[in-house]
């Protein structure tokens, strides 16, 4: 087996793709802050280099201020320059006024020693300066003369520090400056190849989308497009395991599997259809046999074994003509029609139609019926075969059974609910299976199954408003069990009594029989004249219109599958040419399926017939219609 | 083949996996007192195991009290630019101090101040450890010793004009005025000044109850003597910046009676850690030990403690300093307990020179 590529899944990719953004913008955010950071700092040390150089300043002006003062004070200490230099001296004592005071931190290196210097000398003219004051109010004029000397000296220092400090402080400034410049030109350079990254990746991510999901999902809208135009060979290619390559597996498989129920369902088709054909050329034959043989029964003169075996072969032909019915109606499937049905009916016609595997697998099939079980509102032929479906479930479970093999169908009403119960003493149905059994294409039987038996068997019964339900079942063995919603029963139109043997209640009918076999018009027409009727015969649609032309007619008997012109066609063609006749037409065939051609003629059910034909039932009808 | 020379290769390296590497501390402190206290300080890292011995190294710088702020910022520099270095015990005052912080912040190495009081070290930077509480919590002390032992009326100041003495002033002053007592005369001195002038000019002005002076020994010395000389017979309380030992009795002669030093640790105390010190100091250098001896010490233990206990990286041993107090019980030192979450409340004393002098000969 081929082993698909590893690759990393498109949830991963986009997260990583959402990260690598996350990253990227954060990236560029944090770079922007740190650069701009830096000039904050710039700006911090900046304000306290300006604070301390304005510090010195202040206190150099001033102490050029007290120095002259003291000058003045040394040539005139009774003056009001000697009185001033209390207040200096208390100035001095009260130690140089800040605000706040600095943090040295933010001094940058290339100023420490030229502020530190020009402090500290400053400092040592203060103290010098105090001497000076204190020798001038002492009288000391020459100490005070000397010690005035050293002060002008140390304030010239003052200002040299200052000078050499401002000196620093501004080559600082240049190269702050310069490099300032030289980061921003880097951070614009560094934002644009930023940028430029930035914009490249968008095609790359747009590549990523385009390979990784816009592809792979047109690839798949194309399948759902093909498969929803019945192509369901298609197969895309899984070039990933990735989330789409997985959902492009699930398309596969998925259009794998239609298109081997398709298959099956077309074999199933084309063997209904072949069963439809071959039941309605069986039905002739059988009806043939059977007129004949109740033609010969209504003679008369038999002997009693020969009486018997008459009416064997006339209960055998019946049989073999509602086993065809049932054929019929499971290969052919046609549209609904709700109608009143009695469920223990369908259950004998569905026990007939799968009855031959019983004996063959030695099933022992006992049937409990509700005799007084009430009618339900459903289609016949749906309800019939979701019977065939439960029991051919049933004997495919106990058929690898061990002997006894038995199955039990039985009917019984609860409240308004009626229930059909299958059940047999096979396996039973294990746990883990028993959630999924009525799941479309589920099935326990390979490739032979097709999922589909349980599934629309529920369906069908759902859209009844009932339901099939597989009940827990104590021991061995499964019980399925079909619910419908029970309806009052309704009276049967009556059919006329029948007249005593012998007599002719067909006296003065004229009825034409159309139909293309031979051997099912003369054993027709011997037991309707026996009866009493005027009979004509055509052999096919342009028979009977001629035949119209010529005689008169109270009841035309039609088979629908004729060559040149067949029922339908004849029955449209009475619109114009005899409307009044298109009322008293009454439909004897083996195919009632054709009658689905007629596109919107009703033709009500007493006047349509299947064959092979109970003869009383026909003649009933018969005089119904040519009463009518 | 390709065994043998893997073996042979984790051979040859395992000197290097058992070998811890070494952290380097600094201390640059003032001539004469830092070598004594670093002596000790020697002596007490020789008794540890040889392992953690092993581990710690001593690079030394000596400065000179008073001495020009840009040599400060070169030994600072010049220490710092060493790859080994965790940690610097320096540089000796507020004001040395002050303008070498900035450079082991940058560096990010640990700084540890022994002596400066200044508020300002709280704000040199976040590598800056300053041991002693600040020039408030001296003020205050000195401020309430002043007040309780002499009640005077008035008060002159004078101070050394730099951090140390401006800070200690201004405090001292605050908190003389909270207790209602009138500052009469307040003057800057220059180390190496005319102090026999100042203290004249002052006197002339008004004679105080008390003086403070906010200088260090040898001004505070020539302050007594020149009171002395003019027969003014009142109490000099000097901040820390004034040491007890060895020169500040002999610089005052017979005015020693009249200097009272505050200090951050008590020489002639009598707990076991101190007495300990006490001994290993005499032993080592042959004199006693004064206040700003134990604070080096306990500045430098504390250091070779931290490398020992957390390895040769700053930011692990700045850590350390940070935790002691919190996850980590304050170090005990000769000075008392040392953490730095909260502003140091200390251990003041307030000592006669005279007597202490007579005591520690």
């Amino acid at each position: 087996m081929t082993r698909m590529p590893r690759h990393l899944s498109i949830r991963g990719v986009l997260l990583v793709g959402l990260v690598g953004i996350a990253l990227y913008t954060a990236g560029i955010a944090a770079y922007l802050v740190w650069q701009t950071s830096r000039v904050g700092r710039l700006g911090a040390e900046l304000r306290t280099v300006a604070a301390l150089v304005s510090d010195l300043n202040g206190r150099a002006a001033e102490m050029g201020r007290y120095v002259r003062q003291a000058h003045r004070a040394l040539d005139d200490p009774d003056g009001p320059a000697g009185a001033a230099l209390d207040v200096i001296r208390r100035d001095l004592g009260a130690g140089p006024l800040r605000a706040q005071p600095p943090r040295l931190a933010d001094v940058p290196a290339a100023m420490r020693r030229p502020l530190a210097r020009a402090d500290g000398t400053l400092a040592q003219l203060e103290a010098a300066l105090v001497e000076a004051i204190a020798l001038v109010q002492l009288g000391q004029r020459a100490a005070a003369s000397a010690r005035l000397l050293a002060v002008d000296s140390l304030a010239l220092s003052v200002e040299g520090r200052l000078a050499a400090a401002q000196e620093a402080g501004l080559e600082d400034l240049v190269a702050r400056q310069t490099g300032f410049a030289s980061q921003t030109a880097t951070a614009v350079r560094t934002v644009a190849v930023w940028g430029v990254l930035g914009i490249l990746a968008i095609p790359l991510f747009l590549l990523f989308l385009q390979r990784r999901l816009a592809r792979p999902l047109e690839r798949l809208d194309d399948g759902f497009a093909r498969v929803a135009e019945g192509d369901l060979s298609v197969r895309l290619d899984q070039e990933r395991d990735d989330e789409v390559g997985r959902v492009i597996g699930h398309f596969n498989e998925m259009t794998r599997i239609l298109h081997d129920r398709a298959a099956q369902q077309g074999r199933l088709a084309a063997a209904g259809e072949l069963v439809a054909g071959v039941a309605h050329e069986v039905n002739n034959p059988l009806m043939a046999i059977s007129l004949t043989a109740e033609a010969r029964l209504d003679e008369g003169g038999l002997t009693p074994d020969l009486r018997a075996d008459l009416q064997q072969i006339v209960r055998q032909t019946r049989r073999a003509a509602t086993l065809l019915r049932g054929l019929l109606r499971f290969a052919r499937p046609s549209d609904r029609v709700i109608e009143e049905i009695q469920v223990n009916d369908l259950v004998r016609d569905a026990l007939d139609l799968v009855s031959y595997q019983f004996g063959v697998d030695e099933i022992d099939v006992r049937q409990d019926l509700d005799p007084d079980l009430p009618t339900v509102q459903a289609d016949a032929t749906q309800i019939e075969q979701i019977i065939v479906n439960l029991v051919g479930n049933a004997v495919q479970a106990v058929r690898v059974h061990p002997t006894p093999r038995q199955i039990r169908v039985g009917t019984r009403r609860i409240d308004s609910t009626i229930e059909l119960i299958v059940e047999d003493n096979g396996a039973g149905v294990p746990d883990e299976v028993a959630p999924r059994l009525f799941r479309p294409f589920y099935t326990t039987k390979g490739p032979e199954g097709t999922g589909l038996g349980l599934y629309i068997s529920r369906q069908v019964a759902r859209d009844a408003g009932g339901d099939v339900v597989l009940e827990p079942t104590p021991g061995e063995g499964a019980r399925f069990v079909l619910r419908l919603p029970a309806r009052r029963r309704t009276p049967v139109p009556g059919v006329a009594a029948e007249p005593a043997a012998g007599a002719t209640p067909l006296a003065g009918i004229r009825v034409l029989v159309v139909d293309d076999e031979v051997s099912v018009r003369r054993p027709l027409r011997r037991f309707l004249e026996r009866r009493g009727a005027q009979v004509h015969e055509a052999g096919d649609g342009l028979e009977a219109l001629t035949a119209l032309e010529r005689y008169q007619v109270d009841v035309i008997l039609l088979d629908l599958r004729m060559p040149r012109m067949d029922g339908i066609e004849f029955y449209e063609e009475l619109r114009t040419s005899h409307p009044s006749l298109r009322a008293r037409v009454v439909i004897l065939s083996g195919d009632l399926m054709q009658l689905e051609r007629t596109d919107g003629i009703a033709i009500p059910p007493e006047r349509v017939l299947a064959k092979p034909v109970d003869l009383r039932e026909l003649e009933g009808r018969l005089r119904v219609v040519a009463i009518a | 083949m390709m065994r043998l020379r893997i073996a042979l290769l984790c051979v040859l390296a395992l000197p290097a996996c058992t070998e811890r590497p070494q952290a380097a501390i600094g201390h640059v402190l003032p001539q004469g007192w830092g070598a004594q206290a670093m002596a000790a300080v020697r002596d007490a890292v020789d008794s540890l195991p040889a392992s953690q011995r092993a581990r710690i190294r001593f690079v030394q710088d000596t400065t000179v009290p008073g001495g020009p702020t840009d040599r400060e910022i070169e030994y600072a520099e010049r220490i710092a630019s060493r790859p080994d270095i965790v940690a610097v015990v320096g540089h000796g005052g507020s004001r040395e101090s002050l303008v070498a912080a900035p450079v082991y912040n940058e560096a990010g190495i640990v700084h540890v101040v022994p002596t400066g009081t200044s508020r300002l070290l709280q704000e040199a930077g976040p590598w800056t450890f300053a041991l002693p509480p600040d020039e408030r919590a001296e003020g205050t002390f000195l401020a309430e010793e002043i007040v309780a032992r002499w009640a005077p009326g008035s008060v002159s100041l004078f101070f050394e004009n730099d951090a140390y003495g401006r800070g200690l002033a201004e405090a001292v002053r605050t908190a003389l005025r909270a207790r209602e007592v009138d500052i009469i005369d307040a003057s800057p001195m220059a180390r190496d000044g005319d102090v026999d002038v100042v203290v004249e000019g002052s006197l002339s002005r008004g004679r105080p109850d008390v003086i403070v002076a906010v200088t260090r020994e040898r001004e505070t010395a020539r302050i007594a003597r020149a009171l002395l000389a003019r027969g003014v017979d009142i109490p000099v309380v000097a901040g820390d910046g004034a040491f007890i030992f060895p020169s500040l009795p002999e610089m005052a002669g017979p005015a020693a009676a009249n200097i009272w030093v505050a200090g951050f640790w008590n020489p002639l105390a009598s707990d076991s850690v101190s007495a300990a010190f006490v001994r290993r100091f005499r032993r080592v250098n042959g004199v006693a030990p004064h206040p700003s001896h134990a604070m080096a010490y306990d500045a430098l233990m504390l250091l070779v403690t931290a490398v020992i206990e957390t390895g040769p990286s700053a930011e692990r041993v700045r850590a350390y300093l940070l935790e002691l107090g919190g996850s980590r019980p304050a170090y005990r030192g000769v000075t008392g307990a040392i953490d730095f979450r909260s502003p140091r409340a200390g251990r003041f004393v307030l000592l006669n020179a005279a007597a202490v002098a007579g005591a520690g000969s």
